[in-house]
């Protein structure tokens, strides 16, 4: 073996190596984004179809219209127009029994904020139904003056009843957008805008009701779909053991979206291009949505965190290898460093040349 | 109450998941207070087609047919009825 070629290629080997480590390190200062890999999503094959398939047990339980049947029967039952039904009905109907409260009418008349008589088929909507009214018609206000704080009760009972019916309860703070008609009498800008809608779609005002109930409220059947998909989502999480909290916000996110933009193609097909909108779920598309931001940054911030901290540990690293560096003496280039090692061994074998001799 | 009204008014009821105790409840609550005893007063006759046929009318509202019309009849019944089955049920 040829000690010197051997030694020489090592040390070829070596300065490749440290110019390949030189141009590394220069290129840190402009690094390319598009040669960072992206991070894979947290979801996988799995996570997509079942998320998609929840959605769509959602929405096939908030437009079916035999359960609304079911449900609007219990609202007949708890308005004391109807004892027929099954034992669970009649059990629902009598517990949301909410014959003669004042939030329907006062007196024998459906009237609106005003005390005029109020159209008919919007009477939820002008008089008595939004708990956010701070008005002479906060449901909780006219029931405690009907019968105290039993009446605090009944109000709830009324308004869980009537989220049954075909129209549903509009939605809270619907109340503030009443206005003024050229008649002078007061209205709603929900009204006007199913009517506007119904113009649209079927060129007259007949099915302003129809579309009023499909968008502007919140019915007990968009909540068991809603619900269907969030109880569907969490034995789901269950049996594949998944805790990630990001995975399982994504995958909320995707099934709810998926309902809600089911919901609104059903509505879409059955009520001449106008869509559904499913409230609660729009509600639980938003939440998961700020969630996943929230988590998504949470995230964000920790690696930034880890980053800091392994630019500082990085710095102390530098700071270490320039403190010894004082003491190591540098060469120019590789001969010179082999000339010393050269020199130095000549000046060992003439101190012993001498000692030999001697 | 038994009342006898069209059996071809209670199909359509039927064909329309409607219920009419609950139809005249509600039209009864919308009517205007102020004019519809004029309005009845020159109505004469509804005629319907179909067999008459006996339904039951549950004692709250035959009670306030009573007490908004100060009477109660089968041709009383059957024209709310009639009314009533043209609005969307809410």
């Amino acid at each position: 073996m040829n000690y010197n070629e051997e030694y020489s290629k090592s040390i070829e080997e070596l300065e490749k190596m440290l110019e390949k480590s030189s141009l590394e390190i220069e290129g840190w200062d402009n690094l390319d984004e598009e040669t960072i890999d992206s991070i894979a999503s947290n979801l996988d094959g799995f996570d997509y179809c079942f998320s998609i398939a929840f959605g769509l047990v959602g929405a096939f339980i908030s437009t079916n219209k035999e359960l609304e049947e079911y449900l609007n029967e219990i609202h007949k039952i708890a308005s004391e127009a109807s004892n027929e039904g099954d034992f669970l009905q009649r059990f629902l109907g009598k517990l949301l029994n909410h014959k003669g409260d004042n939030i329907d009418q006062i007196g024998n008349s459906f009237i609106n904020r005003n005390g005029e008589s109020a159209y008919g088929l919007f009477h939820r909507l002008l008089w008595g139904h939004d708990p956010l009214s701070f008005g002479a018609d906060n449901p909780f206000s006219l029931m405690f003056k009907q019968k105290g704080l039993k009446g605090i009760v009944q109000a709830l009972r009324h308004l869980l009843a009537d989220t049954m019916s075909h129209q549903g309860l509009p939605f809270p703070g619907s109340s503030y957008l009443d206005y003024t008609k050229g008649d002078g009498k007061i209205s709603n800008y929900l009204i006007k805008i199913s009517q506007k809608l119904s113009l649209n779609s079927y060129g007259d005002k007949r099915h302003s009701e129809e579309i009023y109930s499909n968008i502007f409220t919140i019915k007990m059947q968009d909540v068991m779909g809603g619900g269907a998909i969030t109880a569907l989502n969490t034995l789901y999480f269950k049996i594949r053991g998944i805790d990630d909290d990001t995975r399982k916000t994504q995958f909320r996110l995707i099934a709810y979206s998926v309902g809600l933009m089911s919901d609104a193609i059903v509505g879409a097909v059955r009520q001449g291009g106008v869509p559904y909108f499913n409230i609660h779920l729009f509600a639980l598309v938003c939440k998961n949505f700020v969630q996943l931001y929230y988590y998504s940054n949470k995230e964000t911030n920790k690696l930034k965190q880890k980053t800091i901290l392994l630019i500082k540990e990085d710095d102390e690293i530098e700071r270490q290898v320039l403190e010894t560096d004082k003491f190591i003496r540098c060469y120019e280039t590789t001969e010179e460093y082999i000339n010393e090692i050269e020199r130095g061994q000549k000046n060992v074998d003439d101190l012993i040349d001498f000692f030999e001799e001697g | 109450m038994e009342i006898k009204v069209s059996e071809e008014l209670i199909i359509i009821y039927k064909k329309n998941n409607k219920n009419w105790n609950y139809a005249i409840d509600f039209l009864l609550n919308s009517i205007d207070p102020f004019c519809y005893k004029d309005t009845f007063k020159i109505f004469k006759e509804l005629e319907l087609e179909g067999e008459k046929i006996n339904i039951e009318i549950i004692t709250n509202v035959a009670e306030r047919i009573k007490k908004d019309f100060d009477y109660i009849d089968s041709e009383l019944v059957e024209t709310l009825m009639w009314i009533a089955l043209m609005f969307p049920e809410v």
